[in-house]
């Protein structure tokens, strides 16, 4: 009697320890994400956040990653705070980096990025940097040329160059009888400072006459100043390189002055809810090229999907959920084991397979990549029109 | 750009209506350092947190512009009540430093509670009154600047008759003077402090929806520049100091958007604090550097 | 009406009153007198509620009050004076009556609305007449600060009254003043009583004392060592004792 119930005891015991395990082949795999979650520029870490946990829901139903046994994992997503501070970033991630992450997603804003790639090793292999080995991919931070710091880091943001400079193209060629521009810029904040350069670089070579410049502040609230000069000088076209806020403001301003041109251009950070939300009426007509846009079935429904987790699809939280596909591909790829004791291969794997990719795919069609790391994004240009943002041109077209 | 005498009046002018929303943020501050004889950090937070408090009510209800004012003043009376009784009420009063880095506390955490609260979004603040331009010979002139600057000659005569005619204000004085003495004389000090801070606060709710209605938007952006402008005001007009509050506030306005016109927005600062600077070191006392006297 | 049983007050080390009982009754004028530094002042800071008592008791018609906040305290009855004048010198004359006037009475329920207009009148009723008591009427739109010291001391008196206290306690109310004067002030400490206030008078100026209150107590290092008469007092051996080389008669 006794021997027959310690055999069924046995089987039994057996019996629950291979159902558990086959339960234990249910992995969790985490995807760090950072930006900035707090202050004035809250907004993009909430929507980078949304963007990502969206595709990594839309992963998980379709089962999740495979990983390099063989298993599949569910994706879970770990959004840190880098308030838009260097220092912060630098610390975020390296306390990203004492866990068993093997990559992770952000920052937000460009002068967090440039300090943070150069904490990284410059070069892979290289014994004599002591720079973290940790591969970052970043959603937002868009001034230009900044994953050549290190092999590192890698970037899927569109290349502000190409895109202004294939928009004033198109504006040349479709109104050849604009021929004076006059721009503003919000001069403390690298990302519209740089894309002001941008703008007036590829203006001039294209011929047209920069009749004026205004600058202001970040936070700035009385525009009257510059509104004033630009009504002086009275160019056909308008730049301005600003975020939402001060957009608003400038247009305000614009608006009361009666300063009408014939064409308005703008940064493309403020191609956003944002400006909507602030000076819909105002900014009616202003052009900005975007590399998103709800205009195919992919794109609507991931723009469905960010918004139920609480954001709103733009070009940079569209680039936060299209990162989190490369890295599903890349992942599987590469065979990353994701194991606490796999940390520093699965690493090197991950780096190793972002910079193999040649081709990704975007929400708006294949999205290239450069040897320097750097995306080749589609764009298009979009225009307010009625309180929201039309398609005015796809230059693929 | 050529500096025509036309161009600077016009600096003049759009600086010095505009300087009217930080010569109402100085007589808060004012006011609370006349009584408390401490600085309210919070204050200019609490102003532009009252200002978003008149936008909830806006998203129920399309209300008159009086209607937003009184309740951005409703809110940023109970922020301040509030604000008096976590940072100065049970704090000892012989505690110098506490309060102030309570205060700084409390500015901070309306900031962030503003920023989570909106996602930092800029909302859009309706004009509270017609915005158009008025043709004053060959200047221009905001017509809604206007209506704040006469709205803020408004508030402040309420608030200097309050203070002046009637028995809260009365009291109030007197504990400015001798909070001893006034609790001697039966004057609960604890409540005419906290009505006090109430009193500051709705003006500076008022200031924070006339900010609102100047600027076009609300956005947790405002709050730390219009504390350091605030706070600049009250030290050039004097601390505890009214009158010198206003007229500081107009002159740090005119002054700022001149220096803007000749020297550009990267400088602008920098010749503020310069401005500052000179008053700490040849005039301390601010313009009106009100008579010493207290316990 | 008032009784301090056991009252002590410790700065750190230093025990400015220790274990002092004393009593007040109504329509009494109480001297407290003493040598420089023997805690009266403290005492009246203590009754005050400007000090918070270190031990003992304070009880004011039967209530304790030994941790009653102190405008409270006042609302119930209490008035004092200072030493040093304590006026509000950038409001005027009429504006330190008023502001003392307005809360008498607040020891009972607020009054509702109905009542306020006339509770108003009446309060200026009285401050007029206090104008008068002091001598000010004239000056009533005065800023206190440009008032004469003489003048200054009536108007702390006349606010002291403004209260409506049933006890006002007087803290050498007779510093720098001439002969003259003092008789004055002797006459309104009297009509005092008269009214039916009780008065605790603490004093230097040991004519005023003894030729004004009913009983007097004295104070040496913080302890009482003698209670009684006027006359009782200026014959008893520890008084004279404590005053040695500090005589001021």
């Amino acid at each position: 009697m006794r021997k027959t119930a310690l055999v069924l005891a046995s089987a039994l015991a057996g019996a629950v320890l291979s159902v558990a395990g086959a339960g234990a082949q249910e992995r969790v795999v985490t995807i760090p994400g950072f930006g900035a979650k707090s202050g004035v520029l809250r907004v993009f870490g909430v929507n980078s956040e949304a963007a990502m946990k969206a595709a990594a829901e839309e992963i998980n139903k379709a089962g999740g990653v495979t990983l390099g046994d063989g298993t599949k994992a569910k994706l879970q997503i770990e959004f840190l705070d880098d308030r838009c501070n260097p220092e912060e970033g630098i610390s975020v991630v390296r306390r990203i980096a004492s866990t068993n992450a093997f990559v992770a997603v952000g920052p937000t804003c460009s002068s967090v990025a440039e300090s943070l790639f150069g904490i990284l090793q410059k070069k892979v292999g290289d014994a004599t940097d002591s720079g973290l080995q940790f591969p970052i991919i970043s959603d937002v931070a868009a001034k230009g040329g900044l994953a050549r710091i290190s092999e590192w880091a890698f970037r899927n943001v569109p290349n502000e160059s190409d895109m202004y400079k294939s928009l004033l193209t198109w504006i040349k060629a479709k109104h050849p009888e604009l021929k004076t521009v006059f721009g503003g810029v919000e001069k403390d904040f690298a990302h519209s400072n740089a894309t002001f350069g941008v703008m007036k670089k590829h203006a001039s070579d294209l011929g047209y006459q920069l009749a004026g410049e205004a600058e202001w502040l970040l936070a700035d609230t009385n525009f009257a100043n510059q509104v004033r000069d630009m009504r002086r000088v009275s160019a056909d076209i308008v730049a301005i390189s600003a975020h939402p806020f001060t957009t608003c403001g400038v247009l305000r301003e614009m608006a009361r002055q009666k300063v009408a041109p014939k064409l308005m251009l703008g940064l493309t950070s403020s191609s956003s809810l944002e400006t909507l939300q602030g000076c819909a009426a105002e900014a009616e007509g202003i052009i900005i090229p975007t590399a998103f846009a709800p205009v195919n079935a992919e794109a609507i429904k991931a723009a469905g999907l960010v918004a139920k987790m609480g954001g709103s699809a733009d070009l940079h939280s569209a680039a936060a959920y299209e990162i989190m596909f490369i890295l599903k591909d890349v992942i599987e790829a590469q065979k990353v084991m994701a194991r606490a004791d796999t940390v520093v291969e699965d690493r090197r794997k991950m780096r190793a397979g972002l910079a193999a990719l040649k081709t990704t795919k975007g929400l708006l069609g294949p999205v290239g990549r450069t040897d320097e790391r750097e995306a080749i994004k589609p764009f298009l240009f979009v225009h307010a029109k009625n309180n929201a943002w039309k398609v005015l041109h796809d230059p693929r077209s | 750009m050529q500096a025509g005498i036309i161009d600077f009046l016009q600096s003049l002018a759009d600086g010095v209506l505009f300087g009217t929303t930080y010569a109402i943020i100085g007589i808060g501050f004012t006011l609370i350092f006349g009584v408390m004889h401490k600085l309210n950090l919070s204050f200019a937070a609490a102003s532009i947190g009252g200002a978003y408090l008149s936008l909830a009510l806006l998203a129920v209800w399309r209300a008159p512009s009086l209607v937003l004012l009184a309740t951005s003043a409703a809110g940023g009376a109970a922020l301040g009540v509030l604000v008096f009784l976590s940072c100065f009420r049970f704090i000892r009063a012989d505690n110098a430093l506490a309060p102030l880095m309570a205060t700084v506390g409390m500015l901070l955490l309306i900031d962030e509670a503003i920023a989570h609260l909106t996602a930092g979004v800029p909302l859009r603040y309706p004009a509270l009154f017609p915005d158009v331009m008025l043709d004053v010979g060959p200047m221009m002139v905001r017509s809604d600047l206007l209506f704040v600057f006469a709205i803020g000659c408004v508030a402040t005569s309420l608030l200097m008759w309050l203070l002046y005619r009637t028995r809260v204000g009365i009291a109030t004085r007197a504990v400015a003077q001798r909070p001893v003495a006034a609790a001697l004389c039966g004057i609960g000090i604890g409540r005419v402090n906290a009505t006090t801070f109430a009193l500051a606060g709705a003006l500076g709710g008022v200031a924070g929806a006339l900010t609102g209605t100047a600027v076009g938007v609300l956005s947790p952006l405002l709050t730390l520049p219009i504390t350091v402008k605030g706070l600049i005001v009250t030290v050039i007009g004097g601390l505890g100091s009214i009158p010198g509050a206003i007229l500081a506030g107009l002159l740090v306005g005119g002054f700022e958007n001149i220096i803007q016109h000749f020297r550009g927005v990267s400088e602008r600062d920098l010749h503020v604090m310069l401005l500052l600077f000179a008053f700490l070191v040849f005039r301390p006392g601010g313009l009106f550097a009100p008579p010493a006297g207290r316990d | 009406m008032l009784e301090l049983k056991g009252l002590s007050k410790h700065f750190g080390g230093v025990k400015a009153v220790d274990g002092v009982d004393l009593r007040v009754r109504k329509g009494e004028i109480v001297g407290l007198i003493g040598p420089n530094g023997s805690g009266k002042s403290t005492t009246v800071n203590l009754v005050c509620g400007v000090y918070p008592a270190t031990a003992g008791r304070i009880m004011f018609e039967g209530a304790d009050i030994t941790r009653l906040a102190p405008h409270k305290r006042v609302r119930g009855g209490l008035a004092r004076t200072f030493q040093n004048i304590r006026l509000f010198q950038r409001l005027t004359v009429w504006e330190n009556l008023w502001v003392a006037r307005n809360t008498a009475g607040q020891g009972e329920p607020r009054r509702l609305f109905g009542n306020w207009v006339g509770g108003q009148r009446a309060a200026r009723a009285s401050v007029e007449e206090l104008l008068e008591f002091a001598g000010l009427h004239s000056k009533r739109d005065m800023v206190t600060g440009a008032l004469a010291f003489g003048e200054q001391r009536r108007l702390e008196f006349a606010r002291a009254l403004a209260a409506e206290p049933r006890l006002l306690l007087l803290d050498e109310p007779a510093a720098g003043m001439n002969l003259e004067e003092i008789g004055d002030l002797r006459h309104r400490i009297v009509d005092l009583r008269r009214r039916g206030l009780a008065v605790l008078l603490i004093e230097h100026v040991m004519e005023l004392v003894m030729g004004v209150s009913d009983r007097i107590a004295v104070l040496n290092f913080g302890r009482k060592i003698a209670e009684g008469s006027p006359a009782e007092i200026q014959a008893h051996p520890d008084v004279q004792a404590a005053y040695l080389g500090d005589a001021e008669v």
